[in-house]
C-alpha cells in the first residue's frame, strides 16, 4: 500500500492492517517507522480537524511537516497541481495529503507525476474521504465490536458526502446493513450505485440502529434555488435524545464526521451528553488511525 | 489514372460490386469490370481493398479563427483527409463566430489554400451564438452556407426558433439542432447515473436532451420545418425522433462515433478525454443509438470533431474543455463497432458516412461514384488490423479516448478531385 486514494482499493486485509495498527499507537506499544520523513499537508478547502488530525499524527511519529499554504501557493498563480507536486518531491517531501474540492483530482494528478510520491486522499470533492471512513470504522468497532449485519443509518446530505460514500464502500466490504435517510434533493442521483436502503421518514431510517452516523447540513445548498430552507430540514430530520431513545438499539452510537450545526441536523441537547462524546472519541481516534496510515504507506520507503 | 482490382460500395445507388475505375483530371470517365490501362496511364492496384465514396462529415470544429492552438483551417483539413473524409462542415462556433460575410469568406479561403476539399460551413443562426438576433440568411447562403446552426450552445428561445426556422427553410436551407435543455445540464461533467455517483462528478442527465428535442419537435412540427438534430446520444431521443418520422416530420438525425462506442462506464482515471457534449451515456443508451442506426432513425453518422490542445484536456476533468477528436477514427470506429459485428450492412454503414449527409446538404460532387461525377473517394482495406496512435494525429489533438485501440479495417487513400492522398 502506497497511497491511500479511496476505499475500493483496498482489500479488506489492508483496512484491517491499519486498524490493529492504530490500536497499537493508541495503547503506545508501537513506534514510528517513519521518524525524519516528510509529509506535506496541501488543503485547497477549508478543514479544521483533518488537516489538524494529520498534522498531529505526523508529529507524534516525528516526521516533519510541511503546511502548504494553498492559498497562496504558486498554485494560484496558475502552476498546474502536477508541477507542485514534483517541486516538492525535489524539495524531500516523501507524502502528500491532498484535500480538494474536485472529485478525483487525485486520481488524475498521480498519474501525471512521474516520481516517486506518496498520495493520501483527505477529501476530494464529493468523491471520497477514505481516512474518515478508516477513523469511523475503528470507533465503531471499538465500541461495538464488529459491524456485520448491524445496522448503520446515515442520515443528511449523502449525494454531496464524500464521507458517506465511503463510509458505506468501507462498511460494505464488512457486511453492514446500511441504511440511507433523506430528502430526494439530498439523495443520490443514482440509486443503483450503493448497496443500501433509502428511507424518507427518519423514524424507519432509525429503527433498531446500531449506529446513527449524522451528516452536517450544508446551509449554502438550501439557499440555492430548487430546496426549502433548512427549517424545514430540521423540521422532519433533526436528531435528538428523544428520537434514539424511542427509536434505535439500546446502546447506539452517534457519529458526526464535524462540524455539526447544532440544532439543526443534530440537538445541541445531544451534542453535549453522554451519547454525543462519541462524536469526540472519533476526532481522537482520526490521529491514531492518520499514524497508522501514513506509517503504512511510508514504510521501506526511500528518501 | 486507373483504380483496379477493388471492389465499389456505393449506397447512393445501391452498387456493391467489383469494378475498375477510371479518373481523367478529377473526374471519373469509366466504371467498368477489367478495364485495360492506356498507354502511360498510371495504374494503381487495389486488390482486397474497397473504393467508398469520399466520407462527408456535416459536423465539425475546426477552430479558426480565433483557437487556433487546438486546431487551425489547415491542420483541421489535413486530419479529415487523413480520416477518409473528402467534404467537411465546420460550425460557427469560432471567434470571430462565423456569422457574417467577413468571417465565412475567410474560412472558406483559408480552406483552399490547404487542399480542394469539399469546404461547407455551417453558419450561425444568431449573432455571437447570442440567441438574439438571426444573421443574414440570404447572403450567408449565397456566399457557400449549407446549414445554419447555433452548435455549441441550444437555442432556448422558441419564439426565435420558431422564426428562424420558417425563415431558414424559405431559403431552402434548415437549422441543425445543439438539443440541451441548459438548466437540466447545470455545468456537469459526465452523464448522471451510476458512475457520477460514484465518482463524485457533477451528472449532466439524459432529459437534458431528450427534453430540448421533444420542444423542438413540436417548434417543427407547427412550422412543416426542415430539421436536423445533432450528435443525439440518448435511447429517449431516439424514441422521439423515431415517432416523429412517423408522423411524417421533415426531420433527419446524426450521432458520433463515441455514443455507439463508448459509455460513462468507459471513463477511468477522471481522465478528461472522456469529456464530451453530450456526455458518453449508458448501455441502454448505446444501445438504442444503434437501433436507431439499424431502423433508420439516426440517419448520419458525423463525428462532431471537436479538438482541444492535450495541455487543456490533461487539466482536473472538471476544467478541461468537452471534445473528442473524430475525423481519424471515424471509419475505423464504424466499421469495429456496426459493421465487423454485424450489426448494420457495410453499405448501410457507408450511406451514413457519404450519401445521407449529401442528400440532406444538397452537396454536389460528394457521396456518389457515378461516371461524369469528380473523383471524391475512399480506399478501405476491411482487413488491416492496426492500433490507433493518436501521437501520429494530422489533428492538433493527439489525444483521443480511442488512443491504443486495436482496430480492423482503415482508410487507405482519401482521393479529392482526382488527387490522391496516401493513409496509413
Amino acid at each position: 500500500m502506497k497511497h491511500l486514494i479511496d476505499i475500493q482499493s483496498l482489500s479488506n486485509q489492508e483496512i484491517l492492517n491499519i486498524i490493529n495498527l492504530a490500536k497499537e499507537f493508541k495503547n503506545g506499544t508501537k513506534k514510528s517507522d517513519v521518524e525524519k520523513k516528510t509529509l506535506a499537508l496541501m488543503f485547497y478547502e477549508n478543514s479544521t480537524r483533518t488537516r489538524c488530525s494529520f498534522e498531529i499524527a505526523a508529529q507524534k511519529l516525528n516526521m516533519n511537516i510541511i503546511n502548504f499554504d494553498a492559498a497562496h501557493s504558486s498554485l494560484a498563480k496558475g502552476e498546474s497541481l502536477k508541477d507542485t507536486i514534483e517541486n516538492l518531491y525535489f524539495l524531500g517531501v516523501n507524502a502528500v495529503v491532498i484535500r480538494h474540492s474536485f472529485s478525483g483530482i487525485i486520481n488524475n494528478v498521480m498519474k501525471q507525476v512521474k516520481y516517486n510520491m506518496h498520495f493520501v486522499n483527505g477529501g476530494d470533492g464529493t468523491h471520497a474521504h477514505p481516512s474518515q471512513a478508516l477513523l469511523d470504522f475503528y470507533t465503531m468497532l471499538e465500541k461495538i465490536g464488529n459491524i456485520e449485519n448491524k445496522k448503520i443509518t446515515i442520515i443528511g446530505d449523502v449525494s454531496h458526502s464524500r464521507v458517506a460514500k465511503s463510509n458505506i464502500s468501507l462498511l460494505s466490504k464488512f457486511g453492514a446493513d446500511i441504511h440511507l435517510c433523506a430528502p430526494t434533493y439530498l439523495q443520490f442521483e443514482n440509486k443503483t450505485a450503493f448497496n443500501v436502503r433509502y428511507h424518507n421518514e427518519v423514524q424507519e431510517a432509525i429503527d433498531g440502529a446500531n449506529v446513527v452516523m449524522v451528516l452536517r447540513v450544508q446551509n449554502e445548498r438550501h439557499e440555492k434555488e430548487g430546496y426549502p430552507d433548512s427549517s424545514e430540514y430540521k423540521r422532519l430530520y433533526e436528531i435528538d435524545t428523544k428520537l434514539l431513545k424511542k427509536y434505535a438499539a439500546d446502546d447506539v452510537i452517534l457519529m458526526h464526521p464535524g462540524p455539526a450545526n447544532r440544532n439543526i441536523e443534530v440537538s445541541s441537547e445531544l451534542l453535549d451528553n453522554q451519547v454525543g462524546k462519541t462524536i469526540l472519541e472519533q476526532a481522537q481516534n482520526g490521529v491514531y488511525v492518520r499514524m497508522a496510515i501514513l506509517n503504512t504507506i511510508l514504510k521501506g520507503s526511500e528518501g | 489514372m486507373l483504380l483496379k482490382n477493388a471492389k465499389i460500395v456505393n449506397p447512393k445507388n445501391n452498387f456493391e460490386d467489383y469494378a475498375d475505375l477510371r479518373i481523367e483530371n478529377d473526374t471519373i470517365v469509366a466504371i467498368e469490370k477489367n478495364l485495360q490501362p492506356q498507354t502511360n496511364e498510371d495504374v494503381i492496384d487495389l486488390s482486397g481493398k474497397i473504393i467508398i465514396p469520399g466520407l462527408i462529415d456535416m459536423h465539425c470544429h475546426l477552430r479558426e479563427p480565433g483557437f487556433s492552438a487546438k486546431e487551425t483551417i489547415k491542420t483541421g483539413i489535413l486530419s479529415a483527409i487523413n480520416g477518409g473524409y473528402t467534404a467537411i462542415c465546420p460550425m460557427a462556433n469560432t471567434n470571430p463566430t462565423v456569422d457574417n460575410a467577413t468571417t465565412l469568406t475567410y474560412c472558406i479561403s483559408k480552406a483552399k489554400e490547404t487542399a480542394k476539399i469539399g469546404f461547407h460551413p455551417i453558419c450561425a443562426v444568431t449573432k455571437e451564438l447570442k440567441g438574439e438576433k438571426i444573421v443574414n440568411i440570404s447572403e450567408l447562403i449565397s456566399l457557400g452556407a449549407v446549414a445554419f446552426s447555433d452548435d455549441g450552445k441550444p437555442l432556448e428561445n422558441m419564439h426565435l426558433l420558431r422564426e428562424a426556422l420558417k425563415y431558414i427553410n424559405s431559403h431552402n436551407s434548415l437549422i441543425i439542432s445543439h438539443s440541451e435543455d441548459s438548466s437540466l445540464a447545470n455545468s456537469g461533467v459526465i452523464n448522471e447515473g451510476k458512475v457520477s455517483t460514484l465518482s463524485g462528478l457533477k451528472g449532466i442527465p439524459s432529459v437534458t436532451e431528450s427534453l430540448a428535442v421533444a420542444r423542438e419537435l413540436e417548434v417543427v412540427r407547427a412550422t412543416n420545418g426542415k430539421y436536423h438534430f445533432a450528435h443525439i446520444s440518448t435511447k429517449r431521443s431516439v424514441e422521439l425522433i423515431r415517432q416523429a418520422k412517423k408522423d411524417g416530420l421533415n426531420i433527419t438525425c446524426e450521432t458520433a462515433p463515441h455514443y455507439f462506442s463508448l459509455t460513462e462506464d468507459d471513463i477511468k482515471d477522471y481522465d478528461a478525454k472522456y469529456k464530451v457534449n453530450p456526455p458518453l451515456r449508458t448501455r441502454e443508451d448505446l444501445d438504442a443509438i444503434v437501433e436507431g442506426l439499424k431502423d433508420g432513425t439516426i440517419d448520419v453518422i458525423a463525428t462532431d470533431h471537436a479538438p482541444h490542445t492535450v495541455q487543456e484536456k490533461q487539466n482536473p476533468i472538471q476544467q478541461a474543455p468537452m471534445g473528442i477528436a473524430g475525423f481519424e477514427t471515424a471509419m475505423s470506429i464504424t466499421l469495429n463497432y456496426l459493421v465487423n459485428n454485424g450489426k448494420l450492412s457495410l453499405i448501410d454503414a457507408v450511406r451514413k458516412l457519404t450519401a445521407n449527409p449529401a442528400r440532406i446538404l444538397n452537396l454536389e460532387n460528394q457521396g456518389d461514384i457515378r461516371l461524369g461525377a469528380k473523383a471524391n473517394l475512399a480506399v478501405i482495406d476491411l482487413e488491416e488490423i492496426y492500433t490507433v496512435n493518436a501521437s501520429k494525429f494530422k489533428s492538433k489533438c493527439r489525444i483521443s479516448p480511442f488512443d491504443k485501440m486495436e482496430l480492423k479495417g482503415r482508410v487507405k487513400m482519401t482521393i479529392i478531385n482526382g488527387k490522391i492522398y496516401n493513409i496509413g
